[in-house]
């Protein structure tokens, strides 16, 4: 008679636990109903891009660190890898940061800068393009700007843009690219909450632009890429008027040289443009490093050319994208090297 | 002692998965939706100076302050909140003819795709289907839900 009430206590604790195991795993808390570990096939999602990049850096001390630097409206981290011969140390050496996947649906833009970050650790040593360049400079690559948004393009809505920022009208979402203080306001962003091109309440209102902002506050790149896609345009400021930079000249041969060195590759063309050239538009990264900084700086958008495929590129051209421009990248980081003085 | 710690876990795990929920409360002004509205409903909603984002056969989906939700509701409308899935888009081909034209499309707020040399590919909502109508914009409509997966 004594053993009843140990067996109803063993089964009330057996049901318990597998109600609160479901009740933890159903809301995992995925706030969009999907499945916990997303698939986004052979492109890498954040989980896979947090992953692999602790994975590089903890098998080569030497040469990378790796750091957040800060985190998404949803509290991921905003993870940056620095690839330089000692990586620990902060160096007199030009800086060069590449900056991936602003707009969640541009997958493709997320991929091409962590594989340039894998492919300048791991040649490091065979290569000696490679080596040199990451002997003699500071690189940065922070392939994942907006993680929020790329989870919900992969496990909810393909073709979302913004970041996952809850603006209290029904409405979801700020436009990271349209949200950096130069000119913020200016032509070509919304004030329009439920717009894909909205520019939130204020400039750098989002964690996402105020840890990109304080990250290149504190390293002061010698130049910079920020990719997306598509369109295979090489983009340089100004964005927000059609008045040429005053360096013009310098980005507009920088980018020509830059196509060129894609076109090699795979006999693929990028054009080389003014961004305003496409049409204004205010806010963005570019404008925001030059206007403050002075520093050459390059939009790329990826391929495909035009909008079939558009933003879902087949994943038998992440290679190739990739390929043709690894050699756009090393050529800039190159010319940071041989022209720039560096600041410390 | 175990049975505690069993339903107190249970608890925890249930409470902090509820706080994961969307407030089911609407807010003060934002999106609305509006079911089955014959035309003339949707012409006292444009009257009201409401923004129309969305118009499908069988809902509107609106944007309005809490004033024009207190219109609505003494016009005896039922606006319920909307959820991002009721937000359809369409994938249009708007043509232009100078780069002030293309501007004006852009700055209407649109989802740009593509620019080609005399037409733009742009994801758009109906409410900019029809400012773009009103400024004497050509348009086609490609897909009526842009954001559909393509068939195979």
């Amino acid at each position: 008679m004594k053993a009843a009430p140990k067996i109803q206590s063993r089964i009330f604790a057996v049901v318990g636990t597998i109600i609160s195991a479901i009740l933890l795993m159903g809301g995992r808390c995925d706030n969009n109903g999907g499945p916990s570990q997303p698939d986004a096939g052979l492109y890498h999602t954040y989980a896979e891009i947090d992953h692999e990049l602790h994975e590089l850096a903890n098998v080569n001390l030497q040469i990378t660190l790796l750091s957040s630097i800060g985190k998404s409206v949803e509290g991921r981290e905003l993870w940056a890898i620095k690839i330089s011969d000692n990586a620990g140390q902060d160096e007199p050496e030009s800086t060069v940061v590449f900056l991936g996947g602003h707009h969640a649906r541009e997958w493709i833009a997320v991929d091409v800068p962590f594989l340039l970050a894998k492919q300048l650790v791991t040649q490091y040593g065979s290569d000696t393009t490679i080596t040199r360049l990451v002997n003699q400079a500071e690189i940065w690559i922070v392939p994942m700007v907006n993680p929020d948004g790329h989870q919900y393009s992969v496990t909810t809505q393909r073709l979302w843009r913004k970041n996952r920022r809850n603006n209290g009208d029904g409405t979801l979402g700020v436009d990271l690219n349209r949200n950096y203080s130069y000119q913020w306001g200016g032509p070509g962003s919304s004030g329009d909450t439920f717009s894909d091109i909205y520019r939130g309440p204020a400039p750098f209102s989002e964690p996402e632009t105020q840890a990109v902002r304080d990250f290149l506050r504190q390293h002061r790149p010698a130049s910079l890429i920020s990719y997306h896609s598509f369109s295979q345009l090489i983009l340089y400021p100004w964005g927000y008027t059609d008045n040429p930079a005053a360096d013009e000249a310098v980005m507009q041969n920088l980018a020509v040289a830059m196509a060129d060195r894609i076109r090699v590759v795979h006999n693929v063309r990028y054009t080389p443009e003014q961004s305003s050239d496409l049409y204004l538009a205010s806010g963005d990264t570019t404008d925001w490093l030059y206007g403050v900084f002075g520093a050459p700086c390059f939009t790329i958008e990826l391929r495909p050319q035009s909008a079939s495929p558009g933003f879902q590129l087949p994943e038998n051209q992440i290679a190739p994208t990739f390929e043709e421009n690894l050699a756009a990248a090393l050529y800039l980081i190159d010319w940071a090297i041989q022209s720039h003085s560096p600041t410390l | 002692m175990g049975k505690i710690l069993v339903i107190l876990f249970g608890v925890i795990a249930f409470a902090a998965c509820r706080q994961q929920q969307p407030a089911a409360t609407p807010p003060a002004s934002g999106l609305r939706k509006i079911s089955a509205a014959d035309s003339q409903t949707v012409e006292r909603i444009r009257q009201s100076g409401v923004k129309i984002l969305v118009q499908q056969p069988d809902y509107l989906i609106v944007y309005s302050d809490s004033a024009q939700i207190g219109q609505m509701q003494a016009m005896a409308m039922e606006a319920k909140t909307a959820t991002e899935q009721d937000l359809v888009q369409r994938l249009v081909r708007i043509h232009f003819t100078d780069k002030t034209q293309l501007q004006k499309i852009v700055d209407l707020g649109v989802d740009v795709w593509e620019v080609q040399s005399d037409s733009v590919t742009a994801r758009v909502y109906d409410l900019h289907l029809e400012q773009l109508k009103q400024d004497g914009f050509t348009y086609r409509i490609l897909k009526m839900d842009a954001n559909a997966p393509e068939e195979q």
